[in-house]
């Protein structure tokens, strides 16, 4: 069979990113601008910002992508892009870029879910999803655990009821006085403490769904309690506490589900994934169970186009292609792609 | 020598082909629901109507705002993608441009936007530092100068003033915002 290649865009936060997929599988190519400098001064992403950004580096990031691979648009056989979930302002720089080059080099439009793209990226180089497997995704705007049943036929069997774990990560790291984003900098810090803090259990029962906003609130109003008693914090061990129960509550959800639905394979995404704890936790959890895991490569973890690339071989194999009034969608429903 | 002309600054979205100083055919849609949806489909259609390819044009003109923020991105983006992929020369001009350039003598020219007015001094090209007036601050000092802010665009007249822009770099084509982000750093 010929070689698939597809040229995916992807802009829904804040990385503008460019990739040529062969084959859903083969990283050609792939650039990222990340404008997480940027952010850093706000303490998140400022939506205004980012999709200002991407509108400077969009142009800039398609033809670093494109030059390095040594093809040309000629050679793709499609161009995929987010359209749903994100900040809507960045997205529609993505897709309006997208539908100028397929409609330039007459190529079909392939629309891709951003959640999809992480799910996807457990298709890139020596990673395979292998059907039916549970999947955990965990992000800046979602945490579900999910029956992947087969391509792009997903059950949600669990999902947070407030924050999604990576905000919850993103807004304890900003009362610790770390900086944006959350994640990395309270892993980093958590290593160097313990988790001697008594902190609420979040939704301490059997069923698969998450909560983290009680816990986020707790560690708030602690430092702020303590901090107006004049008594001081010991960061690095508060970080190591919500860690610890943020990431503890996560596997045993996922230990449930286990139980439950007896899967013999398991996939992590998301840019929560990225996590060295969560990644350890969960791997405990699978020997135990004896269940294949499968977690991206970190530089795949984060926000990139090569996911998105991933995520739209299943759909271009299919026919199912987009036209050129497709729109930004900023909530997505993981159901509909 | 064909040049497409894309403004979609605010809630209009206008597309003009025109060959050297002549026009061929324009599409104005007044007060689109969503210029994401509109753009693209309607580009295509003008292009279809004309028989012409995406491949055919030569010269891409956008208006960079200021305006609305993300209705100004759509067309910089659409409008600075397509001379990079085509390889075609763009350029530039602001919403105030679109006012200002039907006038023959100078005058404080403004551009709405659904909270407050973007105005200049403009005299055949901008003069002054473009200020952002809210609404009721805008209507007094509309009334006070007497400031142009709705006049027909002359077709002719646009494509003499686009015709003698300079060429830009598509990737350092971008909008025009003047107004700053809240909060800022």
């Amino acid at each position: 069979m010929k070689d698939v290649y597809i040229f995916a865009i992807e802009s829904s936060c804040d990385e503008t990113s460019a990739a040529i997929i062969k084959n859903g599988k083969d990283v050609v190519s792939l650039t990222i601008n990340t404008q997480i400098k940027t952010h850093e001064n706000y303490g998140g992403v400022v939506p205004e910002i980012a999709s200002r950004m991407h509108t400077e580096a969009i142009t800039y990031v398609i033809d670093d992508c494109i030059k390095k691979s040594g093809m040309t648009f000629e050679d793709m056989d499609a161009i995929a892009v987010t359209y749903t979930p994100g900040l809507l302002g960045s997205l529609l720089v993505g897709i309006e870029a997208a539908k100028v080059l397929a409609l330039t080099y007459n190529k079909p439009l392939i629309a891709v879910n951003h959640i999809a793209g992480h799910i996807y990226a457990n298709n890139l180089e020596d990673n395979n999803i292998v059907f039916p497997s549970l999947g955990l995704v965990v992000s800046g705007g979602h945490t579900e655990i999910i029956y992947l049943e087969d391509d792009y036929n997903f059950k949600i069997l669990g999902s947070t009821l407030d924050d999604a774990i990576g905000e919850a990560y993103d807004k304890v790291a900003r009362v610790l006085d770390l900086k944006y984003p959350g994640g990395p900098n309270i892993e980093k810090l958590a290593k160097e403490g313990q988790p001697t803090y008594k902190l609420p259990i979040p939704m301490n029962d059997e069923s698969l769904n998450l909560s983290f906003s009680g816990l986020k609130s707790s560690i708030i109003n602690l430092v702020h309690n303590e901090t107006q008693r004049g008594n001081e914090i010991n960061r690095a061990d508060l970080a190591c506490s919500f860690q610890t129960i943020a990431v503890d509550e996560l596997t045993r959800k996922v230990e449930l589900a286990i139980k439950k639905y007896n899967p013999k394979n398991m996939i992590v995404a998301g840019g929560v994934s990225a996590n060295t704890y969560l990644r350890e936790e969960i791997a405990k959890v699978c020997d135990k169970y004896n269940i294949n895991l499968s977690i991206p490569k970190m530089l795949y973890c984060t926000d990139n186009a090569a996911m998105i690339g991933a995520a739209a071989y299943p759909l271009f194999k299919r026919g199912e292609f987009a036209s050129f009034d497709l729109n930004g969608i900023s909530t997505g429903n993981i159901f509909k792609f | 020598m064909i040049t497409l002309f894309i403004d979609t600054h605010y809630k209009d979205i206008l597309l003009y082909l025109y060959r050297d100083s002549e026009l061929l055919d324009k599409k104005v849609l007044r007060g689109v629901k969503s210029t994401s949806v509109e753009t693209m489909p309607t580009l295509i259609e003008l292009l279809d109507v004309n028989n012409l390819k995406v491949s055919n044009i030569n010269k891409i003109a956008v208006c960079i705002g200021p305006g609305s923020f993300t209705g100004t991105r759509i067309g910089v983006t659409i409008a600075k993608t397509l001379a990079y992929a085509n390889n075609i020369d763009i350029v530039s001009l602001t919403s105030l441009d679109l006012i200002g350039l039907n006038l023959d003598s100078e005058s404080y020219v403004g551009v709405l936007e659904n909270n407050g007015a973007f105005v200049c001094k403009y005299n055949k090209e901008i003069i002054s530092d473009i200020k952002y007036y809210k609404l009721s601050e805008y209507n007094v000092f509309k009334e006070d100068n007497k400031v142009v802010d709705n006049i027909e665009l002359d077709d002719n007249k646009l494509i003499n003033f686009i015709n003698k822009l300079e060429v830009k770099n598509a990737h350092e084509v971008n909008p025009l915002y003047v107004k700053n982000i809240e909060g800022l750093k």
